[in-house]
């Protein structure tokens, strides 16, 4: 670049017509200015000038070298440099032409930075809790069945011996469910048509919510978990009960069995379940107060008395939902697990859990109710960008928007919808290896050289990779130069010299030396190639 | 009058000059060309865009003068 070179005596003229100064003052200013300059870095000193920048001397020890002709080593004397750092004004000022660029990391894999990556990550991550969520429901479904198993069994050994005692403690236990004890006493009163079995019926299935209540304060669920013998000592200890009343026991395990899994499943929100756990047994209370009274009316078999039971626990948990949008998958939990449970207190050989499992079209409203808020904050959080530029993802979104759409009542329905989730996960999953396989479809599309960077005569010695190496940065991607010159060379192992052969522009996420993916796909290319020729 | 100076000094740089002062030395822009770095620790390469930057070059005259300085410090 030429670069037009002004002297002292330029720099004096200029100064002299700006400062309109004589240029006899002006140069004897500048000399004045470079000798007084100098003074000072012989003094050893720095001299900063403003706006302008700093001189300083910097020292350069003394070094061996060798002498390039006689090969004899000598030592060259240390010696003092000026050196020269332009201030920031200075320095913004003449990078001016440069200063729209700025450091590109090469590392970072060019998906990533299309930020197609990242929020697919993100909703992996979100939906992990969804994972163990339903791999502790069906944990959580087989301990049930064989509750129920147990329920069955047990139900005949039903006595009235300990009635009263068990009463006592209740009334001890809660004040509330005092007045409720009463209440249901009145009713029991009022109707004395009831066998006395029906009564003791009655006073056991209080029972279980009155333990409802107090078993959010004993803060040791997890133990309850593991085996149903444990929680029978629980039990005992607790109440104070005897074994002999049976209906109660299942009850209790339903209660221990709810306590863990939203403790354990609520990962990150302890504290609000312990808020949460309270309001929401104290409705189940009053719930219960129904299907005791009625229960005095009707013979055992009362199934229709346990749905409106059903329905009052969803309403109670879809005014949770409404005030804790974030624990929706909590409240979920619950919603699925409540029904099932429920059914436990009320004899056995009256539920039938089989016509719900099977219920299929109630099944996939609750997965895509399941589904939707999750994936909602997912993809709120990825972004719109990251909508508008994956077209997978796109889609995705469009159908889950117009699933939205569609109507849906939803709720209690389908108390067994346990299973959904874990096909909601499966389908993510592939959802997420496809939009991930965007470098995939680059390897499979047939490469177009149509753009080339440079042409290389080939001369004796010359090699592919070494070529490769020199533009792409890894040996690896000659292939991409042989299938561009294929006409050419028609052994990639054998060039001969004096042939013209082009380089040809790639992706760069084709050719990224980082990404082991390329480098596989390239070795594959080279056996591919080189099987041809044998 | 001494930012009278520095600034011609900077007006000339900008118009792609190189100032010689005789006894002193001579001021020019030079273009860095990009570059790749690696982080010593991290192992991150990155693209250092190309850039313009003053440059300085003592003159024979100071260097001499200099040569003289450790015997003096």
């Amino acid at each position: 670049m030429y670069k037009e070179k002004i002297s002292a005596q330029d720099i004096t003229d200029y100064l002299a017509s700006k400062a309109s100064v004589s240029k006899r003052a002006a140069e004897e200013f500048l000399k004045a200015f470079i000798a007084s300059v100098e003074e000072a870095l012989l003094a050893g000193e720095s001299v900063k000038i403003k706006n302008f920048g700093t001189f300083k001397l910097q020292w350069n020890e003394p070094r061996k070298s060798v002498n390039v002709q006689t090969g004899e080593e000598i030592l060259l004397a240390g010696y003092s440099k000026v050196t020269f750092s332009p201030e920031i004004i200075l320095r913004d000022l003449v990078n001016e032409p440069f200063a729209h660029l700025d450091p590109v990391e090469l590392d970072a894999n060019p998906i990533e930075i299309t930020g197609e990556d990242l929020p697919i990550e993100d909703e992996v991550e979100a939906l992990e809790p969804l994972r163990i969520f339903t791999e502790q429901a069906t944990e959580i479904r087989s301990l049930l069945s064989e509750i129920q198993a147990l329920s069955v069994n047990s139900k005949p050994t039903l006595s009235e011996e300990d009635n009263e005692d068990s009463n006592f403690e209740y009334e001890e236990n809660a004040d509330d469910a005092e007045l409720q004890d009463v209440a249901a006493d009145e009713e029991i009163a009022f109707s004395n048509d009831e066998p006395v079995i029906q009564e003791n019926v009655d006073k056991v299935e209080i029972a279980p919510f009155n333990d409802e209540l107090s078993i959010p304060e004993i803060n040791e669920p997890v133990s309850v978990i593991e085996s149903t013998p444990i929680i029978e000592e629980n039990a005992l200890l607790e109440n104070e009960e005897t074994v002999l009343n049976t209906e109660i026991r299942p009850g209790i395990e339903e209660n221990s069995l709810l306590e863990p899994k939203e403790a354990v499943s609520n990962v990150e929100l302890t504290p609000v379940i312990e808020s949460k756990l309270l309001p929401e047994t104290e409705p189940v209370k009053e719930v219960t107060v129904i299907p005791i009274n009625e229960a005095n009316q009707l013979p055992e078999t009362d199934f229709p008395d346990f749905k409106p039971e059903l329905e009052i626990l969803s309403t109670l948990i879809n005014t949770i939902q409404e005030k804790k949008p974030d624990n929706a998958e909590d409240a979920v939990i619950k919603l699925i697990e409540d029904p099932i449970a429920e059914p436990i207190g009320i004899p056995a050989s009256v539920y039938t859990p089989n016509p719900f499992l099977q219920d299929v079209p109630a099944l996939k409203k609750r997965k895509t109710w399941f589904w939707i808020p999750l994936t909602l904050v997912a993809l709120v959080g990825g972004g719109v960008g990251l909508y508008f530029y994956s077209s997978p993802v796109n889609e995705w979104v469009n159908t889950i928007y117009s699933g939205l759409l569609s109507p849906k009542p939803v709720i209690i329905q389908a108390p067994k919808a346990i299973v959904v989730p874990l096909k909601t996960v499966v389908a993510d999953t592939s959802e997420v290896e496809e939009s991930v396989d965007s470098l995939q479809i680059l390897f499979d599309n047939p490469r177009a050289y149509t753009d080339f960077i440079a042409s290389e005569r080939i001369v004796a010695g010359s090699r592919l990779a070494r070529m490769s190496e020199r533009y792409y940065g890894n040996s690896h991607f000659w292939v991409y130069i042989y299938e561009a010159n294929k006409e050419r060379i028609p052994d990639p192992d054998i060039i001969s010299p004096g042939t013209l052969i082009r380089i040809p522009r790639l992706d760069p996420r084709l050719i990224d030396a980082s990404n082991p993916r390329c480098i596989q796909k390239a070795s594959e290319l080279h056996d591919l190639y080189v099987d041809k020729r044998d | 009058m001494l930012e009278t100076t520095v600034a011609a000094c900077t007006e000339q740089l900008l118009e792609n000059k190189t100032i010689g002062f005789q006894s002193f030395g001579t001021f020019e822009v030079r273009k860095k060309d990009e570059r790749l770095s690696v982080h010593p620790s991290t192992q991150v390469r990155t693209l250092i865009p190309p850039k313009l930057v003053v440059f300085f070059k003592q003159s024979a005259i100071l260097k001499e003068k200099l040569k003289n300085l450790p015997l003096n410090v």
